[in-house]
């Protein structure tokens, strides 16, 4: 009798945990302002990289904020974007988290930089300059400083990814 | 053939110990990826006390952000930089303090000052609760958020470091 009453709690407890739902919540900030990103688009890819249901893409809000509920746990990728404007071109600015294990509800924040996208940009339309070994300057110093920031549950985590894209 | 090598080793550790190098680098402001001009950059001992020949070892930025110090002793130090922001008619002073820094041989050491940080910590001295709750995480924010993002970096030969302070100061009364 004793038996049989763990082995069902123990099937009752695995069978929660599967379906649990969680969330993914966060702010979108720009470096420079230290003011929110409103209208930045969040949004998971599973654990490959490829598309998930729509359901799972928001937009951040005038306060920065975003949430996406009802997630099941899981392996994914969390991308977030926003877009600059230069030189009468959209560009949109791409970050992509590694691999995370979504077993709970998760605070991920992204700090996106608009001088980190420049630079980025400058280094679309001179490659060559990546294979030259530069004097040391103070763009070397600010390239470096002005990076890309991912926070999950406050603390600092590397990018899976980052690039830029021209939009039509 | 022994004391040649005795003689050597002797030669080299002398030399070495006399060394005169040199410290030099960018100071950088984070929000405008621009120079900061007339930053002063000082060098104090281990235990980060000024050094008796400080005046000969301290220096400003020029109008592109870099500075140079030369002529120190192998030895190690900590590197101290400022920079004055004004707010409220006041004008306070932010300084970056490095950890223990072993110069041994020239250096490039890079600080990157941040308008924002400045404004966080100058608001969390007059705000100390809610500064507090920022930090313990219990309301976030895209403040909270933002003030993680912002803080003061140096950098040694090029490679991000951890920091021994940073605070800043009302420079106001202080003529």
């Amino acid at each position: 009798m004793k038996k049989l009453l763990l082995i069902g709690f123990g099937l009752f407890f695995l069978v929660n945990s599967i379906k649990a739902q969680n969330s993914i919540s966060g702010y979108i900030v720009s470096l420079e302002t230290a003011e929110p990103i409103a209208n930045a688009t969040i949004f998971l890819n599973n654990r490959y990289g490829l598309p998930t249901e729509d359901s799972l893409r928001v937009t951040s809000d005038s306060t920065g904020f975003y949430r996406i509920a009802r997630i099941e746990a899981g392996t994914y990728i969390i991308n977030a974007w926003t877009t600059y404007q230069a030189m009468n071109e959209h560009y949109a600015q791409v970050i992509q988290s590694n691999r995370i294990e979504v077993d709970s509800s998760l605070n991920v924040d992204f700090v996106f930089s608009e001088i980190a996208f420049k630079y980025r940009l400058h280094g679309k339309y001179h490659p060559w300059e990546a294979f030259i070994p530069q004097k040391r300057s103070l763009n070397m110093v600010a390239r470096r400083a002005v990076r890309l920031q991912l926070f999950i549950n406050s603390q600092r985590k590397s990018l899976g990814a980052s690039f830029i894209e021209r939009m039509k | 053939m022994k004391k040649l090598l005795l003689f050597f080793s002797l030669f080299f550790l002398v030399n070495s110990s006399n060394a005169q190098n040199s410290i030099s680098g960018y100071i950088i402001s984070l929000e405008t990826a621009e120079p900061i001009p007339n930053a002063t950059i000082f060098l104090n001992n281990r235990h980060n006390i000024s050094l008796e020949q400080s005046d000969s070892l301290r220096v400003s930025t020029d109008s592109t952000g870099f500075y140079k110090i030369d002529e120190i002793k192998a030895g190690t130090y900590i590197i101290n930089a400022w920079t004055t922001y004004r707010a409220m008619d006041q004008r306070y002073a932010m300084v970056i303090t490095s950890d223990s820094v072993e110069v041994k041989r020239s250096r490039n050491v890079d600080f990157v000052f941040s308008e924002n940080a400045f404004k966080y910590r100058l608001h969390a001295k007059y705000h100390l609760k809610e500064a507090l709750e920022m930090l313990s995480q219990k309301k976030r924010s895209s403040d909270s958020v933002a003030f993680r993002a912002v803080l003061p970096q140096i950098y040694i030969d090029s490679k991000k470091r951890s920091m021994l302070t940073w605070y800043i100061k009302n420079i106001s009364s202080i003529k």
